[in-house]
């Protein structure tokens, strides 16, 4: 039962893009925490950035090392990263070697020494790397588990926020005693998917805290660790347009087609063949709303944007004076490993840096290619948390994807994802009179009357121009009948 | 292992006058001594007595190509050494031995850990030396 007196846990930021989300809210002040995974994981540059971040004159962080990595070593990889502060080491962060007291295995003789070390900094934050080590100074579990009992115990009178990294595998967290006395427990792993290699985190434990669960993938560059949580919370929408808006996909028979355009805030689908023009008409709508003064980004998974752009500029709007102007811009995010996580959090931000209110994602099949292999069975799952988070901030999304074109089904799209768009446009070449012609229907709008009529288009220099009803003709089933010839009874209207 | 930078040789020098100061009529190779004790005191934590007695012994053997004089000069713990007293040794070339495993000692921190750490780690030290280096600069 909470009362008043109870006392309030402070959640600390721990200065880990995204590791706070996944933690529900933050690092619980005075907890005891293990760091554990296998090598190459993460795990002391995790504990490093927290312990730099967290660190102040007033709230020193004090970093142990023991054996494991050569101090020297450890401060050279250390300045790589950009949250390594020199001016911080020696005061904020003090880095203490253990590494004689772990060899001659005197677990009461490290104690010592932190406990000397602790008494005098009065840390705010305290990391021991790797802990695994100390363990081995042990004689037994039992020895083992008084001496992390006594650590917590007097780190938690020194109310001290704790971090052991360790390499542990996940079977030792049912037997080792560290496990039970730890407050929270952050997992993190490397694999090896197909040619990709992924690092993934999941925190299984943290006392007092609402943490997110499962999996979250995480990336280590210069800035650090950056983790990707799988739920982003959502965002609080933009203002919102007024009920009935449209988007214009930038083709005025298509909008009328529409009723107008897309609703503002949904998600459009145009599905066809290759070379139909489905980046034609993303350039169409992307420019519709550049010359409206509404902010579009197009993003791109295979193509360089200066290759896309070019390969694209030799029919339909031109993008050039909107992208000089700031209104679009192209964000390239072809990356051998990537992750639909990094991939929907870097579209987030270039949506929330550019203020976009049009998203292009050009093209799905791209897209789902780009992916780390075992993401791509995911891919729908994938896709609808993108979706989600884009307009759940009211920006309106058109997407492509290739189909490969049947004429004994009607395949709107692979993987199913069709079921995602709240507008389906179908483009499908046709033989009409021994010709290769172009032809596109509105398949549904979720909220909208829309036309259903079957109409040829083509790709003009000026763009795409569409034509006139299909009359008379069955053409999407892969046997064209005229019925006007044929001698076939007209279906009815 | 290259010679040490000009700006390492600068503050090396800035450090034997503070030290000197401190010291008073003591020897170079007294205030060697205690330079790697002072040095010891501040860095054995952060890299461990064993990391500080692996740079000193580096340095010791690198000092030597250059100043044979300390040949015979063991590297002991804590920054300490053996033999500055024991032999009939050229008191000058012996100050200029002792200075140079000093600034081979800081040369290799420097490569190690970057400059800026490493001057940043020194200056709690000697507080006052940095000052000193712009003072000579200006």
């Amino acid at each position: 039962m909470t009362t008043e007196r109870s006392p309030t846990i402070r959640l600390l930021p721990s200065g880990v893009p995204g590791l706070d989300v996944v933690l529900g809210g933050g690092l619980p002040e005075y907890s005891f925490n293990l760091i554990a995974g296998g090598p190459g994981a993460g795990k002391t540059t995790l504990a490093q950035q927290i312990a730099f971040s967290r660190a102040s004159a007033e709230t020193p962080s004090l970093y142990f090392t023991v054996l494991g990595e050569p101090p020297l070593k450890m401060l050279r990889h250390l300045q790589q990263y950009r949250f390594f502060d020199s001016a911080k080491v020696g005061g904020a962060v003090r880095f203490v070697n253990l590494s004689v007291q772990a060899m001659d295995h005197d677990l009461e003789s490290i104690m010592r020494s932190m406990l000397a070390e602790i008494e005098e900094v009065r840390p705010a934050t305290v990391v021991v790397d790797s802990f695994r080590t100390v363990a081995h100074a042990s004689g037994s579990d039992t020895q083992l588990q008084e001496f992390v009992q006594r650590l917590a115990l007097h780190l938690t009178g020194w109310q001290a926020t704790t971090f052991l990294v360790g390499e542990y595998e996940t079977a030792e967290s049912h037997s080792n005693p560290i496990f039970t006395i730890a407050d929270g427990i952050i997992w993190l792993a490397q694999s090896i998917e197909g040619h990709a290699s992924v690092r993934r985190m999941q925190v299984s434990k943290m006392r007092a805290c609402a943490t997110m669960p499962g999996l979250h993938t995480l990336l280590i560059s210069s800035d650090g660790i950056r983790v990707f949580p799988r739920i982003l919370p959502r965002a609080a929408p933009r203002s919102r347009a007024p009920a009935g808006s449209r988007a214009s996909t930038g083709i005025e028979s298509l909008d009328r087609m529409m009723e107008g355009g897309i609703p503002v805030g949904e998600t459009a689908l145009f599905v066809g063949p290759s070379g139909s023009g489905k980046s034609v008409f993303t350039r169409h709508f992307i420019a519709a709303g550049a010359e409206a003064s509404e902010p579009g980004l197009i993003v791109v998974f295979e193509e360089h944007p200066e290759d896309y752009l070019a390969k694209t500029s030799a029919f339909g709007p031109k993008l050039g004076s909107f992208i000089e102007r700031g209104l679009v811009e192209v964000l390239y995010l072809r990356s051998l490993d990537l992750t639909v996580d990094e991939a929907l959090a870097a579209i987030r931000m270039a949506v929330e840096r550019t203020g976009a209110q049009r998203v292009a994602i050009d093209s799905l099949s791209e897209f789902e290619l780009a992916l780390v292999p075992s993401y791509r069975e995911d891919f729908r799952q994938s896709l609808f948390r993108t979706i989600s988070a884009l307009t759940g901030l009211g920006v309106t999304v058109f997407m492509t994807v290739d189909i490969v074109q049947s004429f004994t089904e009607l395949g709107l799209s692979p993987h199913i994802t069709e079921f995602l768009a709240d507008v389906l446009v179908l483009q499908r070449y046709v033989e009409l009179r021994g010709k290769l012609e172009k032809v596109l229907a509105v398949v549904k709008m979720r909220t909208s009357r829309h036309d259903t009529s079957i109409r040829h288009y083509a790709i003009e220099t000026t763009g795409v121009v569409i034509g006139e009803t299909v009359h008379n003709q069955r053409v999407l089933t892969g046997v064209p009948i005229d019925f006007a010839e044929s001698g076939v009874e007209t279906p009815k209207e | 292992m290259s010679e040490p930078r000009p700006s390492v040789m600068q503050f090396v020098g800035a450090v034997v006058r503070a030290e000197f100061a401190r010291a008073g009529d003591a020897h170079d190779a007294d205030v060697a001594q205690r330079i790697m004790v002072r040095l010891h005191g501040a860095l054995g934590k952060l890299i461990g007595p064993a990391g500080f007695d692996v740079l000193v012994a580096r340095s010791l053997v690198v000092a030597r190509r250059a100043h044979p004089v300390l040949v015979g000069i063991m590297a002991g713990p804590g920054g300490t050494f053996i033999g500055f007293d024991k032999g009939e040794r050229d008191r000058v070339a012996l100050q200029e031995g002792a200075m140079a495993i000093v600034a081979h000692f800081i040369e290799l921190l420097v490569v190690l850990i970057g400059e800026d750490l490493t001057m940043r780690l020194l200056r709690d030290v000697w507080p006052t030396v940095e000052e000193e280096r712009n003072d000579d600069r200006a």
